[in-house]
């Protein structure tokens, strides 16, 4: 993180030869290489070792061999919220990403809880609490965002409206994007390319690259896009 | 003797930017819980009158002074001076021993609690340290440092440090690795994680030693200033001992019970009620 370099030219390379928890190896001969605005999504089945491989990129997990390059300033949106219960939601921006409280205020108007930055964040629904969390992220003015199933357990309609707000603040604040997901609806709507991990120890089994921009898919185009992954 | 009204606002200063964005609720800004005032006060009111009456049957003023024996001789010796020049030597050791003992030992606790290695090698120490007698730390600093404020005060840290370390060492194993992780993720300094991640984690932790750390550490001081020090709430309790005067001994005793009350209630509780105030809805 951290290290001079042009963000437009640069890719983000990934290599994770072996990946084990004690005897068991998780993941095998990964090569992944992510251009600096494109919008991955990563997709597998549950324990396949799709968060594992989110963990290694962000740097949480040292213990594989392999190495990842150019991933430049990188933020995080977790499966759960994850936000400091005894801060505000405000400061749980400012505090975590040392964004300005305007640019905090800014990005919580983008995500509509511009009335929830004094408050603590238990007094947010679960919808409310992952905006925030997206929001944290993009106050990282991140080059990479990672995102780890980050609309899990919302209903439909709420998940749809976060990946919208998703995709206009792709728009906004250009990042390149790696999602993880179980589901391809979430891949045919976000993504411009899909990964598939598949198989004991998890390896790359397929590729699917889309030509047109996410935002100007119609549901109709996303339902048949999912329908093929 | 003490003002209280110096201490009715404490929670202001701890109130923190949070405030003024209309965060927490009004009952947050009071010092004292109210409601339970009434009750508290009965209460007292009730111990004084089974003393008196205690004191009434006995018939022994040497032995066991009457409620207003004590209360007049504490007046004198507040009116002298006496009262408040010892009080605040034994408040003064007080403070330094807790602050270093929470420091200290909070730091190794928190070590501990993160480092299975450490704690392994710790772990004995902790459990050596925790049974050895506060007497004998007490003689031994005495003995090996010498008859001075140092030993007294690093006697007493040393009794409470282990006392610490072991409830913190519970609070980091319960730390939030998610927490942990996201600020790593996003780049928080060490400084911003502990300030930020960790402390306020730890805050009931703090809390729950920092009240048994002020009313084990009071009691330790005065043995320290009972058997070497020249002033001090213990140094006058031995003095009256050793002239039989019971009522005076009650005069510096439960002045400094009142002092340490003063504390727990218009400080800790406060402090308390302000680090806790996003678990209210």
């Amino acid at each position: 993180m951290g290290t001079p370099r042009d963000p437009v030219a640069a890719a983000m390379r990934v290599e994770v030869a072996r990946k084990a928890w004690g005897e068991a190896v998780i993941l095998r001969d990964i090569a992944l290489e992510i251009g600096p605005r494109e919008s991955v999504a990563l997709l597998g089945p549950s324990g396949i070792g799709k968060s594992t491989l989110l963990r290694i990129i962000a740097g949480l997990d040292e213990g594989f061999e392999g190495r990842v390059t150019g991933a430049g300033r990188i933020a995080m949106a977790f499966q759960e919220p994850t936000l400091l219960p005894w801060r505000s939601v405000r400061d749980n921006l400012t505090l975590t990403t040392e964004c300005t409280t305007d640019e905090a205020d800014t990005l919580l108007r983008a995500v509509g809880l511009p009335e929830a930055a004094p408050r603590f964040p238990n007094t947010l629904s679960l919808g409310q609490a992952r905006r925030v969390s997206l929001a944290r992220a993009f106050a990282m003015r991140p080059d990479t965002l990672l995102l780890d199933e980050p609309f899990a357990s919302l209903d439909r309609d709420a998940a749809g409206r976060m990946q919208a707000l998703l995709l206009d603040l792709l728009c906004e604040h250009p990042a390149r994007l790696l999602l993880v997901t179980h589901d391809p609806m979430e891949a045919a709507r976000l993504a411009t390319r899909v990964l598939t991990l598949d198989g004991t120890p998890a390896t790359m089994r397929h590729e699917r690259l889309f030509d047109d921009p996410p935002a100007t898919r119609s549901d109709a185009q996303i339902a048949h896009l999912a329908a093929e992954l | 003797m003490f003002r209280l009204r110096r201490f009715r606002f404490p929670p202001r200063l701890f109130a923190g930017r949070d405030r003024g964005r209309g965060a927490p609720k009004a009952q947050d800004a009071l010092p004292l819980d109210m409601t339970r005032l009434p009750v508290s006060l009965l209460s007292i009111f009730a111990f004084v009158l089974l003393w008196a009456v205690a004191a009434a049957i006995a018939g022994a003023p040497n032995t066991l002074p009457t409620p207003w024996t004590v209360a007049r001789l504490t007046l004198a010796e507040l009116v002298s001076g006496e009262l408040l020049f010892h009080l605040s030597a034994t408040l003064a050791r007080t403070v330094a021993a807790f602050v270093i003992a929470m420091a200290v030992g909070s730091a190794i606790g928190l070590w501990l609690g993160t480092d299975k290695r450490a704690d392994a090698w710790g772990d004995p120490w902790l459990v050596g340290l925790l049974n050895l007698p506060a007497l004998v730390t007490i003689v031994l600093c005495y003995i090996w440092i010498g008859l001075t404020e140092v030993a007294a005060i690093a006697a007493v840290a040393i009794n409470k440090i282990p006392l610490v370390a072991t409830q913190m060492r519970e609070g980091a194993r319960a730390l939030d690795p998610a927490l942990r992780d996201m600020g790593r993720v996003f780049g928080m300094s060490r400084v911003a994680r502990l300030r930020h991640v960790v402390l306020p984690q730890l805050a009931p932790h703090l809390a729950a030693s920092g009240r048994t750390g002020i009313a084990l550490i009071w009691k330790i001081v005065l043995v320290v200033e009972f058997l070497g020090r020249s002033n001090g709430v213990g140094f006058m309790i031995h003095q009256y001992f050793q002239l039989f005067d019971v009522a005076r001994v009650l005069v510096y005793a439960i002045s400094f019970v009142a002092v340490m009350l003063a504390v727990e209630m218009m400080l800790l509780q406060p402090w308390e009620r302000h680090a806790t105030r996003w678990r209210r809805p």
